[in-house]
C-alpha cells in the first residue's frame, strides 16, 4: 500500500513536472537544439502574457558590456494552473538560464531551466514542443 | 521461506525509499500549492442540464490531452498519398500558421494543452475554446450544410444524437490550417467527422476522423479522452505579445 502511494506521488510529480506548457509553434520553428546556452544575469522585466510567458536578463559579459537575453518560457495560463505566478520572478532578481539559442542568431533563447540565486528552480518550463529535454 | 520473505522486506524498503526521495525531489521544484493567481482557480461556470431526453451531457470544462503530434496516438503510419507525403516531408516548421496566431481550425483546439467549455443548447452546442478566446458552434438542430459554401478556416458543422452520442460532420474547410503541431495539413477537400461519447462521470471519448482524398489514401482516426477540468477556463489572447514571429525560420514573407 505505502509503496502503491509513495509510486503514485512519484510519478504525479513526474507527470506534473513534465506536463506541458506550450502549444503555439514546434520548438525547431525558432530555435537550434545544437546550440545550447546557459547565463546568469539580472533579470530586467517580465512578460506574464500570451502566448509564452517572456522575461529579459542582463548578462555581463567578459568585455565590460551587457547583453539583454529575451528568454522564452512556457504559456501564463499553464503555468498559473501549476501555481506558478507572475510575481515567481521579478525585475531585480538574479537567475541563471539554461536553454537553447534562437536559430536567427539574435540573443533569443527558450528557456528550458530557471533557477533564482536562492537556488529555486521557477516555472519548470519543460515544453513538449519537440525540443530537446530539460 | 524466512530468508526470502526478508529479502522481499528488505527490497521493499530501498524501493520505498528510492521512489519517496525521487518524489520529493521532483516536488521540490514546483511551487507550494495554492500560490497560483486567482485566474487560474475560478470556480466552474454553472452546468445546464442536457437539452433533451436521450441527449448525452457533454456541458462542462473539459480538456483533452495534449496531442502536438496526431501520429502518436495513431500509433500508425498516417496513410499519406504521395503529395500528403511530399508536403508532410518539406512541410517548415516555422510556417505553422497558429505560430502567427492564425486560427487553430476546429479539431486541433480540442487536442492544445488548453481546456474548453461546452455550451448544449437545444438545436446548437458550443465550444468555448480557452486558446484563442475562440469559439465553435455544431448546430444540431437537423439542418444539412450549405449548399455552396466558401471555405473558412472552421467550416461548418452540423451534428446530431444517435445511440447516446453526439456525431459531427464537418466540410466546408479551408487548406490554410494545420492539424496539428506537427506539421500535418490538409486540402479543402478535408472531411471531418467526430464522434463524443461519454464514458465516466468526468470523462467522454472524442473521436476524430480526417478524410482528404488530396492528402490521404484512405480516412483515418484518432480517439482522445477528455477529463472534466477542476476550475474554470481563463483568457488566453495570442496576439497578445507574440515575440516569436520575428524569429520564426519560415518560407513565408517576414512580418
Amino acid at each position: 500500500m505505502k509503496i502503491r502511494s509513495a509510486l503514485a506521488v512519484g510519478t504525479a510529480c513526474l507527470i506534473f513536472a513534465a506536463s506541458p506548457v506550450s502549444a503555439h509553434h514546434s520548438f525547431a520553428a525558432e530555435y537550434d537544439s545544437s546550440k545550447p546556452v546557459e547565463f546568469k544575469g539580472v533579470v530586467t522585466k517580465l512578460d506574464w502574457m500570451n502566448p509564452h510567458v517572456y522575461f529579459y536578463v542582463d548578462v555581463k559579459t567578459d568585455d565590460g558590456k551587457t547583453i539583454n537575453w529575451a528568454c522564452e518560457a512556457g504559456n501564463p495560463n499553464a503555468l498559473a494552473r501549476r501555481g506558478w505566478k507572475k510575481s515567481s520572478i521579478k525585475a531585480g532578481d538574479e537567475v541563471t538560464v539554461k536553454g537553447f539559442r534562437a536559430k536567427d542568431g539574435t540573443f533569443t533563447a527558450n528557456a528550458r531551466s530557471i533557477v533564482l540565486s536562492d537556488g529555486r528552480k521557477v516555472f519548470a518550463a519543460s515544453s513538449d514542443d519537440g525540443g530537446p529535454l530539460n | 521461506m524466512m530468508a526470502v520473505l526478508s529479502t522481499e522486506r528488505k527490497m521493499t524498503r530501498i524501493l520505498l525509499s528510492i521512489v519517496t526521495a525521487f518524489g520529493a525531489l521532483c516536488c521540490a521544484s514546483l511551487p507550494a500549492f495554492g500560490q497560483a493567481g486567482e485566474n487560474a482557480t475560478l470556480p466552474l461556470p454553472p452546468n445546464p442540464p442536457p437539452p433533451g431526453k436521450g441527449i448525452p451531457d457533454l456541458n462542462g470544462v473539459w480538456v483533452m490531452p495534449y496531442t502536438p503530434d496526431l501520429a502518436r496516438p495513431l500509433k500508425a503510419p498516417i496513410p499519406f498519398t504521395p503529395f500528403g507525403a511530399e508536403m508532410f516531408k518539406n512541410h517548415v516548421g516555422g510556417d505553422d500558421p497558429h505560430g502567427f496566431c492564425q486560427p487553430t481550425g476546429p479539431t486541433r483546439a480540442f487536442h492544445s494543452p488548453f481546456p474548453f467549455q461546452i455550451v448544449q443548447t437545444a438545436g446548437m452546442l458550443t465550444v468555448l475554446f480557452e486558446i484563442d478566446h475562440n469559439f465553435r458552434r455544431i448546430f444540431t438542430d437537423g439542418r444539412s450544410h450549405p449548399k455552396d459554401l466558401d471555405s473558412t478556416w472552421y467550416g461548418d458543422s452540423v451534428g446530431s444524437y444517435e445511440g447516446g452520442s453526439l456525431t459531427v460532420d464537418t466540410i466546408g474547410l479551408s487548406d490554410r490550417s494545420w492539424l496539428d503541431t506537427a506539421g500535418h495539413q490538409h486540402s479543402d477537400k478535408l472531411h471531418i467527422t467526430e464522434k463524443f461519447t461519454r464514458t465516466g462521470p468526468d470523462t467522454f471519448l472524442w473521436t476524430v476522423t480526417y478524410d482528404d482524398p488530396v492528402y490521404f489514401t484512405r480516412p483515418w482516426s484518432v480517439s482522445l479522452t477528455a477529463r472534466r477540468e477542476k476550475y474554470d477556463i481563463m483568457e488566453m489572447i495570442c496576439m497578445d505579445n507574440n515575440q516569436d514571429i520575428p524569429h520564426y525560420i519560415t518560407s513565408q514573407p517576414k512580418r
